[in-house]
């Protein structure tokens, strides 16, 4: 169960050149310059470079609601761009609020694998660059909530039965006291999209980066055997209850004509539910990828597969159409 | 402009909030601003960069006299580099370089202290950094050898041990 309520692991360090300002002090000119410096480091074919200051606007939202971007990195006005490398599933920012921010999401319950790939790039940037170091604080960063490891490690986990019996909200405050934040899908406060919260350290001086690691999995290890304990209980004391509603949520998603973000978010939660539960079978629902299917239905993923700006009611009926083509195989037939 | 809740919809109300004596203005689609109203406010997230500001306020209140005066001077100081002055800081919540972290030496253990509960690194070093230490590490190894060579009178050693720590500290500096 573990492995399906894990949806991603997230590691992203942020790095900083000596010499320069950060980037919230820097002048375009040198922002240029670092954009260069870097792309002449990075310049193997594999890795894929996007100007996100002349990227189009549509385009760049999509990489936000794919998570290979932030969205605090569409505010600046100054040079800047990414590197996706996609075999590793990382993305490297560079003048975000830190010149380099290095991240890899991978799938499922794999932080070894997205530190690995981070740390490689990391030290590929290190060999070429001299970045802000002091022995004393560690790597050096803009905002001092970052710095030392300047590492954020995160998992991306489904917990609608912990949301349903209203456990999540002390489970968030008492994990704010430990120095480990919770947020939504996006980044968002407490009320998270599709049950979906991304746990991550909020620590990064005086811990190492094996030890920060080891906290975060202890934390969330705790939080998913809860809501393992919830789904058991439920599956053995109401179980017909259980089955009922994700069968309704299966029936309105592949049959509705308009589908709005929110109710498309929740019911495809209780679709993933359902699955991981084994009480929907995976060829029913065509072995869809859940949480693919959820960014595929997000504002600017829409916008973008229809090639035109949509009014909302326009976006609601393609949101219906995009989700019924993935859930039904004789979808068009 | 869109929502900012929902971050869908067109935005169509603006409200303007102060938080902490920083006003910020806050634009709702109509459906956001019903259900807002309907359980106030509350899932408006305050940025980290708010709570910060204010964590650094809550650090002046909890302060003495002397401590508050201090703080007060500190206000002014100023970074060669970048000219951020520790003001600046206050405000935004970020550094402006790196030479900004030795110029509020005196001030960031306090910020330090109470986010992350620690004031010193222990973790990973960049590789330059790295070849120092084990070459510091080196150096203070033989440096105890001599010690040991002084002591028990083998001046012979004594003296190799001497010619080699001036090489590598020589070497360490370049
Ligand atoms: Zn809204
Ligand atoms: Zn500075």
């Amino acid at each position: 169960m573990r492995k399906d309520i894990i949806v991603s692991s997230r590691v992203r360090l942020a790095r900083n050149i000596a010499k320069h300002p950060f980037p919230n002090r820097l002048k375009n000119e040198e922002a240029g310059q670092i954009v260069k410096d870097i792309r002449g480091i990075l310049s193997e074919k594999k890795y894929t470079y996007i100007d996100i200051k002349n990227n189009s606007r549509l385009d760049n939202l999509v990489l936000v609601e794919n998570h290979i971007i932030s969205a605090e990195m569409l505010k600046g006005e100054i040079d800047r761009a990414v590197f996706l490398e996609k075999s590793t599933e990382a993305s490297i920012m560079v003048n975000e609020e830190d010149h380099i921010r290095i991240q890899s999401i991978v799938k499922g319950d794999n932080m070894e694998a997205a530190f690995k790939y981070t740390s490689e790039i990391d030290d590929k940037l290190d060999k070429k660059l001299m970045y802000a170091f002091n022995s004393e604080y560690g790597y050096l960063t803009a905002c001092p909530t970052n710095v030392g490891t300047a590492m954020r490690a995160s998992f991306m986990i489904h917990l609608p039965m912990l949301e349903v019996t209203n456990q999540i909200k002390n489970a968030i405050s008492f994990l704010g006291k430990l120095g480990i934040a919770v947020r939504g899908m996006y980044g968002e406060g407490t009320e998270a999209k599709g049950s979906l919260y991304q746990v991550s350290n909020q620590i990064t001086l005086g811990q190492s980066e094996a030890e920060t690691i080891e906290r975060l999995n202890d934390v969330v290890t705790q939080i998913i055997n809860q809501e393992i304990k919830i789904r058991n209980k439920l599956y053995s004391e109401q179980k017909i209850k259980l089955v009922d509603e994700i069968y309704r949520a299966y029936g309105i998603l592949t049959n509705a004509k308009l589908m709005n973000i929110k109710e498309g978010m929740l019911l495809l939660s209780y679709v993933k539910l359902g699955m991981d539960m084994q009480l929907i079978d995976k060829t029913f629902v065509n072995e869809v990828d859940i949480f693919d299917l959820m960014i595929k239905i997000q504002k600017s993923n829409i916008e973008k597969q229809a090639e035109r700006k949509l009014q909302a009611t326009e976006r609601d009926e393609e949101r219906a159409k995009i989700i019924q083509s993935k859930l039904l195989s004789d979808f068009g037939r | 402009m869109l929502c900012d809740r929902c971050n869908e919809n067109e935005a169509s109300i603006h409200i303007k909030k102060t938080i902490k004596g920083k006003s910020t203005e806050i634009h709702l689609c109509d459906q956001c601003a019903k259900e807002t109203k309907e359980n106030e406010i509350i899932n408006i997230p305050i940025s980290f960069q708010d709570f910060l500001v204010g964590l650094m306020d809550l650090t002046v209140n909890d302060a003495t006299f002397e401590e508050q005066k201090e703080s007060q001077k500190a206000k002014t100081i100023k970074c060669e580099k970048c000219e951020m002055t520790y003001a600046d800081f206050k405000m935004s919540g970020k550094l402006g370089c790196a030479q900004c972290y030795q110029t509020f030496k005196k001030q960031l253990p306090i910020v330090f202290n109470k986010l992350h509960g620690h004031t010193k690194h222990n973790g990973k070093v960049p590789t330059r950094i790295e070849k120092n230490m084990i070459k510091e590490k080196g150096i203070n190894d033989l440096k105890q050898d001599l010690q040991i060579a002084i002591l028990e009178e083998e001046f012979e050693k004594a003296a190799y041990l001497r010619d080699k720590i001036k090489e590598m500290q020589k070497g360490a500096k370049i």
